[in-house]
């Protein structure tokens, strides 16, 4: 007597495997895969910019991990002396050719740095922002050039664009590009987000300027920001949401690159959400928040922990009832 | 093969590939009994690939890897079935009038006919899971999202259905 299980088993293996089989589940992958490196660089781009700065393989990406931290020859970020803060070394940009490198917006200015952020605008508010001129980006840069071209003023690998000064904002710290063509806008802003000590929250959130000038905030899932629903939620409660953006200033450094494992697990056990937090001026501020009272921007080489009785007030916010 | 999970939640195509591909052909031998031909199977392991990579960062633990890959292709069936505008029916309640012990060691003499055009789609889904894939009634509910009794009920039936279709079988084959 053949029991039900072997039965069965017998009858499905009766079903012959095609020989495409392997290939069809590389091609699954392989789609997924595009739409997912397509969807890390809409987020850090906003608007999606052939663009590089050389990182090295696997140095970057918003919300899943990686961060600037590699950007040329081996300056990671580091704790200071006292402890404290965290010390973000100037990227040193590649001695050698970076075509196997991966790639990220940048503008020279100044002698500094300025990288594709997590803080966007809308292009019918851009104009309002647009401050002194500063010059026009030269494009100059690409997977093959040499360390030289980056050493030249308002070098990029972006094309050519205006870069100018942002109305309200350090220009030691913010930049953008704005051209109109065609009667489209195309605005974005730079940071520069390496060679600066981050000793509290307020040496990035101070510069970000989001106290006392929230407009709206919003949020959604990670598994929402994953699959591209722009299922939004607005923030009602603007007195736990002022408490959480003014203790922002005092959160704590931490350093990022010995610790992806412990954002990604922060991520796989109680989920992240996508902040937004909407301007006067009509510039936006994306923040990861991760249970535990943990804050990350964009690609950045620190990310902060908060006062928790601070951060849950807003956390326990952020859920959906079903 | 947790690194290799983390690996894969990391984007790592090669290590996701490394976990999906030891079940792919189970994958494709379950969706054929939905779909009945290869090219459509074919496309449910491909859209399978697809959803699973794309939401690999779910996984809590490698050891549900399995199950939540045959729930995504069980649900890529479905909605195949429905986008052809074939029926697919919801699962029924838990019935109370069921035997406390479903004979799980019977020896009905079924076919892969049988499988595929005897059987409805949430009874197909019960019977490769218990048969086939060796799952415990608690691990069916958990796979398709529905109480234990409701995939007790639903096994039950089945094998009822399959005897009466295979005592029919006899009748006209005398």
């Amino acid at each position: 007597m053949i029991d039900m299980t072997n039965r069965v088993k017998h009858e499905m293996d009766k079903i012959e495997i095609p020989s495409e089989l392997s290939d069809r589940s590389r091609k699954g992958v392989s789609k997924a895969s595009v739409e997912m490196k397509k969807r890390r660089r809409l987020n850090l781009t906003g608007i999606g910019i052939a663009a590089a700065l050389f990182l090295s393989f696997g140095a970057f990406l918003l919300l899943g991990g990686t961060y600037l931290n590699d950007a040329g020859d081996g300056q990671q970020a580091f704790i200071g002396k006292e402890g404290e803060g965290v010390v973000i070394p100037a990227i040193k940009l590649p001695k050698r050719n970076t075509a196997d490198m991966d790639m990220i917006g940048l503008i020279v200015y100044n002698g500094k740095i300025y990288t594709q952020t997590n803080s966007q605008l809308k292009p019918e508010v851009a104009k309002t922002l647009v401050g002194e001129k500063l010059g026009v980006t030269k494009g100059n840069i690409d997977e093959w050039s040499s360390q030289k071209s980056y050493a030249e003023e308002l070098a990029s690998t972006i094309s050519h664009a205006d870069v100018y000064a942002v109305k309200g904002y350090d220009r030691d710290f913010r930049i953008m590009i704005y051209n109109e063509r065609d009667g489209n806008t195309r605005a974005e802003f730079y940071e520069n987000l390496n060679g600066i000590t981050i000793n509290s929250g307020v040496d990035l959130f101070g510069k970000l300027k989001i106290v006392d000038h929230v407009s709206s905030a919003y949020w959604r899932t990670s598994d929402e920001w994953y699959n591209s629903i722009d299922n939004f939620k607005p923030i009602t409660d603007t007195v736990v949401l002022n408490a959480f953006l003014e203790e922002l200033d005092y959160a704590k450094p931490m350093l990022r690159g010995p610790n992806g494992a412990v954002l990604d697990d922060l991520r796989s056990d109680g989920g992240s959400r996508e902040l937004t937090v909407v301007l006067q001026d009509g510039s936006s501020v994306r923040l990861e928040l991760l249970e535990g009272g943990y804050i990350v921007y964009g690609a950045m080489d620190v990310y902060f922990k908060m006062d928790e009785a601070v951060f849950s007030d807003l956390w326990s916010q952020l859920h959906i009832d079903y | 093969m947790s690194d290799i999970l983390k690996k894969a939640q990391k984007g790592n195509e090669q290590a996701f590939l490394q976990l999906f591909q030891p079940y792919e052909e189970d994958l494709y031998r379950m969706a054929f009994v939905y779909v009945k031909n290869p090219n459509d199977a074919l496309d449910i392991v491909q859209e399978t690939a697809y959803r699973s990579f794309k939401n690999i960062r779910n996984v809590k633990e490698a050891s549900y890897f399995k199950t939540w890959l045959i729930r995504i292709a069980i649900n890529c069936s479905l909605d195949l079935l429905r986008s052809n505008k074939n029926t697919v029916q919801f699962y029924p309640e838990a019935e109370e009038n069921i035997p406390e012990t479903i004979p799980e060691d019977i020896d009905l003499r079924v076919t892969l006919d049988h499988l595929m055009n005897g059987l409805t789609e949430n009874e197909k889904s019960v019977v490769i899971l218990k048969f086939y894939e060796g799952l415990t009634f608690k691990e069916i509910g958990e796979t398709l999202d529905i109480p234990l009794g409701t995939a007790k009920t639903i096994l039950y039936r089945a094998l009822e259905n399959l005897r009466v279709e295979l005592e029919g079988d006899d009748r006209y084959d005398k």
